[in-house]
């Protein structure tokens, strides 16, 4: 009996260590879980305090490149303003030179070429004509020619088929059997 | 020779005859299958000595027929029926007694046939022998 006490008791003082041990747990658990969220609280607001300095930064940033190139672009428009009155007024001077030896050259061949046809033309006037009275003499010849034979197959032509409408059907018969005679003999049949 | 055949060649002397005469036969044979009404209007049809033929035995030798050598002869004018049977005459007697005649105009000759028998050729035209002496 006494030692089923002790048991008891000493079960209970067994309970009792486990129940406060899991309460010292279960509190620590929520000191951590507690320092936990003020982590992530402090982190949020130091993200969104960089993030808000990181865009002040950039327009910062834009702006002043914007002014940059501004002032750059006047600075290169009157630059090439400048260069370009330069380079018209050496451009036109250019012109002017070239325009002028041009000119000189071009009276100078045309009197050369002038001279030269002269002399070919002179030289050359009595030949061609010589050759355009040979030519003229052959062309001639060669018309005549193919005209005298048009003329005589056209009237061979007309020879034949007069010739050929005067013949009578007796006169015809007549021809052909002698024709066939002779071609029987010249072995048209064999 | 069959008596029929002696018949025929009798009646047809030129090609243009052999053509009328092939048109009937090919007559005759659709009528010959034929019997009662229509086969006696077809035979209406044909000239009389064609329709007295043996039309069975004729028909036999169509494709024959059809084989006669032709002696083309070229003139500047038409030849009439008298010449046609002198010729006819001439060419059976002398070269074929089946052989038939085609004429055919050629103004460009002048005197003389051009003569085309399966295919060759003897030329007595005038203008032939104009064209031999290069006038």
């Amino acid at each position: 009996m006494n030692i089923e006490l002790i048991v008891i008791v000493g079960l209970c003082l067994v309970l009792g260590l486990v129940l406060a041990g899991y309460d010292r747990v279960l509190r620590e658990l929520n000191r951590l879980k507690k320092g936990r969220e003020e982590i992530n609280a402090e982190a949020r607001e130091k993200a969104v305090r960089i993030l808000e300095s990181a865009r002040e930064k950039a327009v910062e940033i834009v702006s002043e490149a914007k002014i940059g190139t501004l002032r750059e672009s006047e600075d290169i428009n009157r630059r090439l303003g400048e260069v370009s009155e330069q380079k018209l007024v050496e451009y036109k001077q250019m012109l002017q030179n070239i325009s002028k030896s041009v000119e000189n050259t071009a009276v100078r061949e045309l009197s050369e070429y002038k001279k030269s046809l002269e002399m070919e033309t002179s030289l050359g006037q009595k030949a061609v004509g010589e050759r355009v009275v040979q030519e003229l003499a052959e062309y001639k010849a060669a018309k005549v020619a193919q005209i005298d034979a048009q003329i005589a197959a056209a009237v061979k032509k007309i020879t034949l088929e007069v010739l050929g409408r005067s013949i009578n059907s007796e006169d015809q018969n007549k021809i052909i059997i002698s024709a066939l005679e002779k071609a029987k003999n010249e072995g048209l049949f064999d | 020779m069959k008596d029929y055949l002696t018949e025929i060649l009798a009646r047809v002397r030129t090609v243009e005859e052999r053509v009328e005469f092939l048109a009937q036969l090919e007559e005759a044979r659709s009528g010959n299958f034929l019997v009662g009404t229509r086969a006696t209007d077809h035979r209406k049809k044909l000239e009389p000595w064609i329709s007295k033929l043996p039309l069975k035995e004729v028909l036999s030798e169509m494709a024959e027929i059809g084989k006669w050598p032709v002696l083309r002869i070229f003139v500047p004018t038409s030849v009439d029926g008298q010449g046609i049977e002198m010729v006819s005459l001439w060419l059976r007697k002398n070269v074929d007694p089946k052989a038939l005649v085609e004429i055919r105009i050629d103004k460009t000759n002048g005197m003389g046939p051009v003569f085309d028998y399966r295919g060759r050729i003897k030329d007595y035209s005038v203008k032939n022998r104009l064209d031999k002496y290069g006038i």
